[in-house]
């Protein structure tokens, strides 16, 4: 044990960790590392110390290949439709460069993927096109992320949903009056592709689920007895219904008669299905009176 | 097994770590387990299935709670946020005792999500105690500290781990988690006897036991979680128990998790081996060490590699 005075804690911690999460290794770590402790691969046992079975180096890599095989796994748990899409080796790829960008800066690892979509979409070439491949890796990530949030964030659980017996003992006046109180757990989402297709599909482990071809696909997704559903909905009920969750200062009659304006036919034909469909799915926990 | 309090905390028994492939048959069986570990992140930000699960285990068994990002040794300033979200899930689930590591897992905002090993001077000592102490501030309970595995030691070190680990513990009036297992592996990597780290700890300060599986590489050891424990490992068991007296005993099995009676079985073999002084059933040896390629080693397998998955319909 050393004799001298020892570097600082914080000294050590800065080198080791700038050290084991080096893109390169732990060589080209150490060598990136000189602003906290000045030496070369060469001097490493002046800093960690051999055994008579491992040298140095082969210690600290112990600590250098798991950390990024451990995050670029828990990157695949959390995106397994995008790594079957990707292939394993392209996805650990991406994802080392993206912890590269995007180290974690949280106690937990459920936060780890949270820009992973953001990055998919900075990274997309210049030349990729609208509507291609990488759209749709693009999508398939941010569904992904939309189903971890939903999964384990809050619901519905252990409150009443809105039925549909109540919402028809109101007035006709009473209820265009008020406003909708949605779910916490529901999500509405536009999507270029039926991604959420090929994510079931993964996830039931079927082996090679083809690619769709592009479709305008838009998604309400929510959580109910704690597994996380989603639906493809028209674009006359994703708008009416998006207004409603999103609008939650402005009441139903008004709502209504704004997006009239655009799906008229469609509202008369099937509104009234809409809402029974909407309460029997649990989209909405209340509905109250705006304040005046 | 005996049942006497341990800086309060009581002896549970044996138990296993409650892990998310078991839940389903958990809740068909209510299994005979004497009690539970969890990760602690992986339901205190839990508003769905996980926790739901948990409120039904915390119902029926005594649970407690095991940490992995507290960071203790870090420079880098304590997590308040962190520590009141682990108060009040330890309140919601009347968690028996709360557990993480010696070790600091992020330095510079940054974490790893590794359990990376501190130098043990008189500087990391000082600055361990202070932060245990406001911990056990914040959570108005004993903290206790498992000693990790570790696979580099540092030059500036000025003592023994286990030297650290007691100094640490007394002025810091905290309890510690031995992890066998971690003793055998670090013993291994650095070429101490895990007899003598044993007979140096506080005993009265012992609250709970971790067994283990682990990677014999040949020149060194990994800490994997991922198999049955080894003989070597069994017998330190046992002196560490007639050193303690027996506390808490915990299997953790993260990795190639097996069916919930298998893994069970596992930790019941304590109580045969403290019996007969055999793991009856047992075929693992460290003397069938595996030599792994690089590529193999590469992926270590670790509790915090435990996640909690979405499912979608």
């Amino acid at each position: 044990m050393n004799e001298q005075t020892p570097r600082s804690l914080q000294s050590l911690q800065t080198w080791l960790q700038s050290v084991i999460t080096h893109p390169n290794g732990v060589s080209a770590g150490i060598l990136g590392a000189q602003d906290h402790i000045t030496l070369t691969p060469e001097e490493i046992e002046s800093v960690i110390p051999a055994s008579s079975q491992l040298d140095p180096i082969s210690k600290i890599e112990v600590y250098g290949n798991a950390y990024y095989a451990r995050l670029i796994e828990c990157l695949g748990d959390e995106y397994p439709a995008v790594k079957n899409a990707l292939g394993a080796e392209t996805f650990d790829s991406f994802a080392f460069s993206y912890l590269q960008q995007y180290p974690s800066k949280s106690y937990t690892l459920s936060d780890l993927g949270r820009e992973f979509p953001g990055f998919l979409k900075q990274t997309k070439p210049a030349d990729a096109g609208e509507f291609g491949w990488a759209d749709f890796l693009i999508d398939l990530a941010r569904l992904e992320w939309h189903y971890s949030e939903i999964f384990n964030g809050p619901g519905t659980e252990t409150i009443d949903s809105l039925t549909l017996d109540k919402l028809q003992s109101l007035m006709p006046d009473q209820f265009a009056q008020c406003r909708l109180v949605p779910a916490p757990c529901i999500r509405l989402d536009e999507f270029r592709f039926p991604i959420h297709e090929y994510a079931t599909a993964v996830r039931k482990k079927q082996e090679s689920p083809p690619l769709p071809p592009p479709t305008l696909t838009r998604l309400v997704m929510t959580r109910r007895q704690y597994v996380v559903r989603r639906v493809s909905v028209s674009a006359a009920e994703y708008c009416i219904l998006q207004e409603l969750v999103n609008c939650t200062d402005e009441s139903i009659g008004s709502i209504l008669d704004r997006t009239a304006e655009h799906w008229a036919d469609e509202m008369q034909e099937h509104l009234q299905a809409w809402f029974e469909r909407w309460a029997a799915a649990g989209y909405f926990v209340g509905i109250e009176i705006l304040p005046e | 097994m005996p049942s006497e309090a341990c800086l309060g905390l009581p002896n549970l028994g044996l138990g296993v770590g409650l892990r998310h492939v078991h839940f389903k048959h958990i809740l068909d069986t209510w299994p005979n387990v004497d009690w539970f570990e969890i990760i602690s992140e992986n339901f205190m930000d839990s508003q769905g299935r996980p926790r739901y699960i948990l409120d039904q285990v915390a119902e029926r068994y005594p649970v407690v709670m095991h940490g992995v990002s507290l960071s203790i040794g870090s420079t880098d300033p304590l997590n308040h946020d962190y520590l009141v979200k682990l108060k009040k899930l330890a309140g919601k689930i009347n968690a028996v005792w709360i557990s993480d590591h010696i070790c600091w897992t992020g330095v510079a905002s940054q974490n790893s999500h590794d359990l990376l090993p501190i130098p043990f001077t008189e500087e990391s000592l000082s600055h361990v105690v202070q932060r245990i102490k406001t911990v056990q501030e914040v959570l108005e309970r004993p903290l206790v500290l498992e000693n990790p595995s570790s696979y580099i030691t540092f030059q500036d070190s000025t003592m023994n781990e286990w030297e650290f680990i007691s100094r640490m513990a007394e002025e810091a009036d905290c309890g510690l988690l031995l992890d066998v297992n971690n003793v055998y592996v670090s013993a291994f990597n650095h070429e101490f006897d895990p007899y003598e780290f044993l007979q140096s700890l506080p005993h009265e300060r012992v609250v709970q036991f971790h067994l283990a599986g682990h990677l014999n590489c040949g020149t060194h050891c990994i800490d994997t979680h991922d198999g049955r424990v080894i003989d070597e490992v069994w017998a330190l068991y046992k002196k560490a128990h007639e050193l303690t007296g027996g506390v808490s005993t915990l299997l953790e099995w993260d990795v190639n998790i097996p069916a919930f009676d298998e893994m069970h079985a596992e930790v019941l073999k304590a109580r045969d081996f403290l019996q007969h002084g055999q793991a009856i059933g047992s075929t693992a040896s460290s003397t069938k060490a595996v030599k792994k390629t690089t590529d193999e080693t590469a992926s270590v397998p670790h509790p915090i590699n435990y996640y909690v998955g979405s499912e979608a319909e």
